[in-house]
């Protein structure tokens, strides 16, 4: 292959085509977005710290909640997910690059134009120009098309361009996938998390031009004439929400599918023990892949299905647990009588196994029709998914993180820092969210300003909580400096005895690998 | 790169592109129609069409009135025939204007009591408030949705459109009726119309 002299600076960043470059672009863009919707939230825990309106206006709020979602979801966890594609996949398989390199270096550089006009509608609410859009994540119509403010405009362009570079994202995963294993790389014998990516790509395959095509119809609705949500025209805002959905639960699962193969991926090497259950593993993600298609419902429990469409949902949610047993139960056998040590990867990833499965039980609280009506749109919901999403699949980013990092810079990372951040972390997210399954159960609603007095020594306590998990994220900026910085030289193992392609080429990982396949046995 | 590989590349990313232009299409273009057709088919909407429209027990220019020339009906009609049902079931109204026609719309009263199978009239009372004359229409909904299938109406304001001129009040009528099957659980029924204007928005997914 030949190469032309190589740009340097910004444009070599911005031309780049190298799965190794995009991948660190990825997931340093995706940290940034962590801390723009951290800051967010930041501003929720404020207001919400004593009951009454203290620092912003009851609009503003609604803006921080949407944005924070937003921001969190589709620029923060994603992206990240994306970013390790990008670096892991084509080391585990053994291929020299991405299957479509061009594309990768578009699909990345996409991502800051969305989130830019999304950010610059925040900033134009701030300078008091007009409010961002306030409807929630969930965008529900008529909130996001009657009476959505004429920046919703700026968001579907936004949700549009995320949703392109998503799906390209997707495409370059399962071709590079399918079509570059190295030779005696079956799909059998891929790592979990090429497993669990692949199927987390078609599942965005399948479902975000789903959510492509909910905005194109609220713009329709909202500047040419349609009905599709507006009753007045013989439209329905419940189908808006039948469609969100039908994107929504898949989504979820494209959020924690990769989780999934990061942990079956760390828990062996520090268990000292190959995965219990491998062909298990793959066959329940997916399964889950396919549940998730059918169990949409169970987010509209309260909107007046009729009792034989709650009863399908209500199972078919339930019957989700059971492939995410499976995976439980594999990791805790793999861990079973292993030679366990705890360093920060593997703290990250007990961590998650504890912490997914509360949510993953509070799930199976809400999946209960007749309990979720009481449930549903209170905090407990928002506890729910923070378990889920924070200490599930931001917990599993960070193992993920702390795994490869000495590979990726070449550096160990400095060991009693990063054990602080843990510590720091695990303790206040849990001050941050548990206490909210009692709020909610006490029915204080989610998405308000301000609250019932009864409300206000937890929610006291939770704002602590939130800042001080805020704080503690600054310590892994601290320790991701020092160890790109330099540190103790790693080994091309790093681990003792790891398993997988990628441990058999040098610390760091040099630009260009595998250009010759190897070959597995 | 080698040839084969360029070439399978190609026809995986041509499938797959297939499938998203595939899923786009079936959000905007399979699944609306498809939705309004699953409400109609399980009445869902809250409007049952009754049978086919060229049916007996079907009033022949509108497929959600039933005649008044069925036994049934009569029956209904007939003040004087005793109820077989031995039971009350209380129907609530609630009118409300849509924020896109400034009309003051209120049922005359908020709740009878019926007799499954016996027909019950009742008026509500719409005023245009606006300085202008105006075209409006209510779509009915019906608490609970499995009640839909028992529901019969007679006549009812709701599948026309109404004129009002600037500041102009009327009555309009509601006759129906639960035929004797209405489940025996079923002990409230809401019966809600939104009146909306029909002068600016004629586009409709239906
Ligand atoms: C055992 C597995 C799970 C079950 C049974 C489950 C069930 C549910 C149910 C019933 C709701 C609706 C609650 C309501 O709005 O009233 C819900 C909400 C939610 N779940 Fe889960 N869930 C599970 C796992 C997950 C996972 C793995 C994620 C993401 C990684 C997730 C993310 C969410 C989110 C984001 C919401 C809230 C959406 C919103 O209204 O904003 N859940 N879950
Ligand atoms: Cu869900």
């Amino acid at each position: 292959m030949a190469h032309h002299a190589n740009p340097t600076g910004f444009k070599r960043w911005l031309l780049t085509t190298n799965h190794k470059e995009i991948g660190s672009m990825y997931l340093l863009f995706s940290l940034a977005m962590f801390f723009v919707g951290g800051f967010m939230a930041m501003v929720i825990r404020a207001e919400l710290m004593y009951p009454g309106l203290q620092l912003v206006q009851p609009d503003f709020f609604n803006q921080m909640t949407t944005t924070h979602g937003l921001i969190m979801v589709f620029g923060a966890v994603m992206p990240s997910f994306v970013g390790l594609a990008n670096w892991m996949i084509p080391l585990m398989i053994g291929a020299p690059d991405m299957a479509l390199p061009r594309l990768n270096n578009w699909s990345f550089w996409l991502l800051p134009v969305a989130f830019g006009i999304l950010i610059f509608a925040i900033i134009k609410s701030f300078l008091g120009l007009g409010a961002a859009p306030n409807f929630g994540w969930t965008f529900y119509a008529p909130l996001s098309t009657s009476y959505g403010p004429p920046s919703t405009d700026f968001f579907i362009l936004s949700v549009h361009i995320m949703g392109i570079s998503s799906i390209m994202g997707a495409v370059n995963v399962i071709v590079t996938i399918i079509n570059m294993r190295a030779p005696g790389m079956t799909m059998m014998k891929m790592p979990l998390f090429v497993w669990t990516w692949l199927i987390t790509a078609f599942l965005l395959i399948a479902v975000i031009p789903v959510l492509a095509g909910a905005v194109t119809m609220m713009l329709f609705d909202r500047h040419f004439g349609t009905s599709f949500f507006d009753a007045a025209g013989g439209g329905d805002p419940v189908m808006f929400q039948h469609i969100f959905w039908f994107f929504g639960h898949p989504e979820v699962y494209i959020m924690i599918l990769p989780a999934f193969g990061i942990i079956s991926t760390i828990i062996p090497t520090f268990a000292r023990k190959p995965l219990f259950g491998y062909a298990s593993m793959v066959y329940a993600t997916a399964s889950i892949a396919f549940l998730s298609f059918i169990v949409w419902a169970h987010h509209m429990f309260t909107v007046g299905l009729p009792l034989q469409g709650n009863l399908f949902f209500m199972y078919m949610t339930m019957l989700i647990s059971v492939p995410t047993g499976v995976k439980v139960f594999n990791w805790i056998a793999t861990m079973w009588r292993g030679a366990m040590t705890f360093e920060v990867p593997m703290l990250f990833s007990i961590a998650f196994v504890v912490l997914f499965t509360i949510g993953g039980l509070s799930g199976l609280m809400l999946a209960i029709t007749p309990a979720d009506q009481q449930y549903h749109d209170t905090y407990f919901v928002v506890a729910h998914f923070h378990y889920v999403l924070v200490t599930g699949a931001i917990f599993s980013v960070y193992a993920a993180a702390y795994y490869w990092l000495p590979k990726w810079t070449g550096n160990m990372f400095h060991t009693g820092l990063a054990k602080f951040h843990f510590w720091a972390s695990l303790i206040s997210v849990n001050v941050l969210f548990f206490p909210m399954h009692f709020v909610g159960l006490g029915s204080m609603p989610r998405r308000i300003p301000d609250y019932p007095l009864q409300f206000a020594d937890m929610n006291f306590w939770i704002s602590i909580g939130g800042f001080a998990f805020g704080l503690s994220q600054i310590i892994f900026l601290v320790v991701l400096y020092k160890c790109v910085k330099g540190g103790e030289k790693a080994t091309s193992e790093v681990w003792e005895n790891p398993e997988g392609l990628e441990w058999t080429i040098p610390s760091p990982a040099p630009l260009h690998t595998f250009e010759v396949p190897p070959t597995v046995k | 790169m080698d040839n084969t590989l360029q070439q399978k590349n190609t026809k995986l990313i041509w499938t797959l592109i297939a499938v998203v232009i595939g899923m786009f299409a079936f959000a905007t273009l399979i699944m609306p129609p498809l939705y309004d057709a699953f409400c109609d088919w399980t009445g869902l909407n809250g409007k049952v069409e009754l049978k086919s429209a060229a049916a007996p027990e079907v009033k022949s220019d509108n497929p959600y009135l039933v005649s008044t020339e069925t036994a049934e009906a009569q029956a209904a009609l007939d003040e004087t025939a005793p109820a077989i049902a031995a039971r009350e079931v209380r129907v609530q109204f609630i009118a409300k204007a849509d924020r896109s026609i400034p009309w003051d719309f209120k049922p005359v009263n908020n709740s009878i009591n019926v007799v499954p199978g016996k027909a019950s009239n009742i008026q509500f009372e719409v005023t245009n408030l606006t300085k202008t004359g105006m075209t409006g229409r209510a779509v009915p909904s019906v608490t609970p949705a499995q009640a839909t299938p028992y529901l019969r109406k007679m006549e009812c304001f709701c599948f026309q459109e109404q004129h009002l001129e600037a500041g102009q009040t009327k009555l309009m009528p509601l006759q129906f009726y639960f035929t004797e099957e209405l489940p025996e659980d079923i002990k409230e029924v809401t019966l809600s119309y939104t009146l909306y204007n029909m002068e600016k928005k004629n586009g409709s997914t239906n």
